[in-house]
């Protein structure tokens, strides 16, 4: 049941949340040049790429499943899988990993089929082709070379680029991230 | 007092294939260029000191930001029961939540406020974030009038 606003018509600030908000510090452009960095260094963390990457597919398939539907018991039958397993793969609060078979597998018994794209870090995909952030006028050029992936980016994209280490992580590291979800 | 809405840096063009995502933000009245943002704050604060929360909150607002129309996955978003227009975006088995709200008009979601689960009353972080909402959409359509 909908609870009564405090006044939806009014600009006026109740007590409680003015009291509130002065607990907080004013939000300072160091505080928006930390957060930038924070955010800039989740461009380096792969656990929490790969992490989002499964988190983004398993919601479109709960969004596949919800449009069709198809309850988990129902997909676990079409699947010929447990009810355990399939909630192993939709509810974990890390997700599981899975292999490419499982996906397509998963997306196919919902009538779709999974694509996967390499793109620059920066790319923007853009209704029906990707765009450089910050740079919307130009679209990116396709690579010829048929080897390429078909949403591959101009050469010049490149320019600069120097390939990134793969950080090897410490068992303390390990176990702290293990936590994350 | 103005209300402004603020980039999340996390949430950039890449990800806002359905939604912007931005965080309301409140000038102070004492300090005219000084601006107050719940949402940002909580995000900064998770980021300094807790890692795992901070990052569960990110992963939630890049896939709600893409999610087309509403995140299905309510271990991840869930709707306020008693506010049905605030959503808590929720770090699942962790403490982290991020309260916001859809503005549909704009094509954007607005956070507004965070808590933590088990510090504080989720209830009033709920009526806290629906007040909040009252007032920015109040003034938005104020200052268009």
């Amino acid at each position: 049941m909908k609870k009564p606003s405090v006044d939806e018509s009014s600009l006026e600030m109740s007590d409680e949340l003015r009291a509130y908000l002065d607990t907080f510090p004013v939000f300072t452009d160091e505080d928006r040049a930390a957060l930038a960095k924070a955010a800039e260094k989740l461009e380096d963390d792969l656990e929490f790429q790969a992490d989002l990457l499964k988190m983004r597919f398993l919601e479109q398939i709960m969004q596949r499943m919800a449009a069709l539907g198809i309850s988990r018991s129902r997909l676990a039958r079409l699947w010929k899988k447990t009810r355990q397993y399939v909630s192993g793969i939709l509810d974990r609060e890390k997700p599981k990993n899975f292999t490419f078979q499982t996906a397509a597998e998963l997306a196919h018994l919902l009538g779709c089929r999974v694509e996967i794209c390499v793109v620059a870090q920066k790319a923007v995909f853009r209704g029906t082709e990707y765009r450089m952030l910050g740079r919307a006028s130009s679209p990116l050029i396709l690579w010829s070379a048929p080897v390429a992936s078909d949403c591959g980016e101009a050469r010049e994209d490149f320019q600069g680029f120097e390939p990134r280490k793969l950080a090897r992580k410490s068992a303390t590291e390990h176990g702290s991230l293990s936590v994350a979800a | 007092m103005p209300y402004t809405l603020e980039d999340i840096t996390e949430v950039d063009e890449r990800y806002e294939t359905a939604w912007k995502v931005k965080a309301l933000s409140l000038a102070d009245e004492r300090m005219p260029h000084a601006s107050k943002s719940p949402a940002l704050s909580c995000l900064a604060a998770w980021a300094r000191r807790s890692p795992a929360n901070y990052k569960a909150i990110v992963k939630v607002l890049r896939i709600a930001a893409s999610a087309n129309p509403r995140v299905a996955n309510e271990k991840q978003v869930k709707k306020g029961a008693e506010y049905p227009h605030i959503y808590e975006a929720r770090a699942h088995t962790l403490k982290a939540r991020l309260m916001f709200f859809y503005d549909e008009a704009e094509a954007t979601i607005i956070c507004l406020d965070g808590y933590e689960k088990g510090s504080g009353d989720q209830t009033q972080a709920f009526r806290r974030a629906d007040h909040l909402r009252n007032l920015y959409l109040e003034f938005k359509k104020r200052n268009r009038s």
